[in-house]
């Protein structure tokens, strides 16, 4: 279920999906456009709730074919009953960096 | 009084990180729940050297020589800490390696490094105002963190790709 696509360049289109897993969610990055793309990317999760704090922050190089869907880190994260979280999607191509996907949610 | 318990084989398996997240499924004893000490766990009898006394840091695990490729798979290792105010941290170089961290008591902290790729990192705290940190450098690693109790802290950072990350914090 993808949250959230902000502004992005031209034919570009990433989002994070958010896909349940047990008492948690699993949380990824995903990406494609019509064009190879090369670059670097930054995932960052931040939970906060009642058991406690989690900061995640992965990064890794962006290959994707074009027109291929291609997914970028996977966390996958226990959200407790009361519990807050935002997750931040950051790619870096061709040197010009994009905010492509920031969501914020939590459990009731 | 803490006890360290430091142990290694050569097993490449998954089995005792599979026990680690099970185990944070349990629901703790009344005893534990009221001292805050939980009690001993089964899956810590792998161990193959015992440390008494009062080690607040340890240091260990495995750190292959950079100059020699290490044998894939070759070690495991764990760090075992039951008290408070426990501390541990360990330093892993290499690829296809396993290093879990477990810690019950108030107070603990662990502190993981690892730099390779295709390694299983795995800590398992249970008690509160417990604090767990992983630095992971490298393809394809499997990274797993669990913690029981209130208060808990718990960072990550991960360059490379191919990691799976597993996070749960379970309030006791």
């Amino acid at each position: 279920m993808p949250l959230l696509d902000n502004a992005q360049p031209p034919g570009i289109v990433c989002s994070v999906l958010e896909e349940p897993s047990g008492s948690g969610v699993r949380f990824r990055g995903r990406v494609n456009g019509p064009e190879d793309m090369t670059g670097t990317y930054t995932f960052q999760i931040s939970k906060t709730g009642p058991a406690g704090s989690s900061t995640i922050n992965q990064a890794g190089k962006v290959a994707a074919p074009a027109n291929t869907e291609t997914f970028l880190g996977s966390t996958t994260l226990s959200v407790e009953p009361g519990a807050s979280y935002t997750v931040r999607l950051t790619i870096d191509v061709n040197g010009a960096i994009h905010t492509c996907a920031s969501s914020k949610g939590d459990r009731q | 009084m803490n006890t360290v318990i430091v142990s290694r084989c050569h097993h490449r398996t998954s089995f005792y990180l599979i026990a680690l997240v099970c185990a944070a499924q349990l629901p703790p004893s009344p005893a534990s729940a009221q001292s805050g000490m939980a009690p001993p766990i089964s899956y810590t009898d792998f161990s193959r050297m015992l440390l008494s006394g009062n080690p607040l840091l340890l240091n260990n695990t495995n750190r292959n020589d950079a100059n020699q490729p290490p044998a894939p798979g070759s070690n495991f290792s764990t760090i075992d800490q039951r008290g408070a105010n426990d501390s541990a941290s360990g330093d892993v170089s290499g690829f296809g390696n396993m290093t879990v961290q477990v810690q019950n008591g108030i107070g603990n902290s662990s502190v993981l490094s690892v730099v390779g790729n295709q390694n299983t990192i795995g800590t398992f705290q249970r008690g509160n105002n417990d604090s767990a940190s992983i630095s992971v450098v490298g393809q394809n690693n499997k990274i797993t963190d669990v913690q029981i109790g209130s208060n808990l802290s718990f960072g990550l950072q991960q360059v490379g790709n191919g990691a799976t990350v597993t996070v749960q914090q379970i309030r006791r």
